[in-house]
């Protein structure tokens, strides 16, 4: 039934020339029918705009939350591959470390040999059991080392310089003896061998 | 100093300083001079082992020599030569 066909029925019955309490009620009904249908379809009409409204902000927020959910998966993924990588590195620096360490271990090992070789030297150096270099420390004990064998240098090359005019000496004391025999025979073969031997035992000088 | 004077300067400090300082003293100059004494026969020994060597070797010339003149004069003129060169040993 049109909006019109309800208030023409209504006018229609208001105006039939039989008017009587139950047409003029009947008109009167009609017309409440038509005023709540108009209110009803306005209020039917907001609805379906809320209903819209509400709709597109439910698949504003339905978009958002799978963006949430691909975001949250993604952080996932991330976290994962990020706890992947923080073993692996872990793990690489742990193996570094180790590394480090031992090398570390191997350099105070060389270094404690390379000590106890230097306290052995130094003992001998002072000639005693160490006690001279715990006494003084290593420093004074190089040093006064140093002094030590610089002296005992100089002790050998004087030796070594004492055996030498021992030896010229000796040299000369042969030759002496050549030429003492050569003197006995002088101007003879045996007497120019003679002095020829005693010329051969000064070149050795020069050997 | 002679090792005569080292001593007597430790006999006398042992006569008359009776600290612990003193007494360090007198074993450092009697070890002092133990060990000048050791290194002392220790030098002249080995000087003595080079004049040996030397003199061994000088007669080693009058050997080569007389080994070119075997059974002459000469040869056992040289051979005599070597046999007073090694003598000077026993001298």
């Amino acid at each position: 039934m049109s909006e019109r066909t309800a208030l023409e029925i209504a006018l229609d019955l208001d105006a039939a020339s039989c008017s009587s309490f139950v047409k003029l009620e009947s008109a009167e009904a009609l017309r409440k029918q038509h005023a709540e249908l108009g209110r009803l379809a306005m209020k039917n009409a907001a609805y379906a705009s809320l209903t819209k409204a509400q709709d597109a902000e439910l698949s504003l927020h339905r978009d958002r939350a799978a963006a949430y959910r691909a975001a949250v998966k993604n952080i996932d993924s991330e976290r994962e591959a990020n706890a992947i990588l923080t073993a692996e590195r872990d793990a690489a620096i742990s193996a570094a470390v180790a590394a480090e360490r031992a090398a570390h271990a191997a350099e105070i090992d060389r270094l404690k040999r390379e000590r106890h070789h230097i306290y052995d030297l130094l003992a001998r150096i002072h000639r005693d059991g160490g006690q001279y270099t715990a006494e003084n420390g290593v420093e004074k004990a190089c040093e006064d080392a140093e002094s030590q064998v610089t002296a005992w240098l100089d002790t050998i090359s004087g030796v070594d310089a004492l055996i030498e005019q021992a030896r010229i000496a000796e040299r000369e004391a042969c030759a002496v003896v050549c030429d003492e025999l050569e003197s006995l025979l002088p101007g003879t073969k045996t007497g120019n061998m003679l002095q020829w031997a005693a010329a051969q035992i000064r070149a050795r000088s020069a050997t | 100093m002679n090792a005569r004077t080292a001593l007597e300067i430790a006999a006398r400090l042992h006569e008359l300083y009776y600290g612990k300082t003193g007494g360090e003293a007198v074993a450092m100059l009697r070890k002092q001079h133990a060990e000048i004494d050791r290194l002392t026969a220790e030098r002249d020994k080995s000087i003595v082992a080079a004049v040996a060597a030397e003199r061994e070797a000088c007669a080693a010339v009058c050997d080569d020599l007389e080994a070119t003149f075997p059974g002459t004069k000469t040869g056992n003129t040289l051979q005599w030569a070597a046999e007073k060169i090694r003598a000077r040993s026993s001298k």
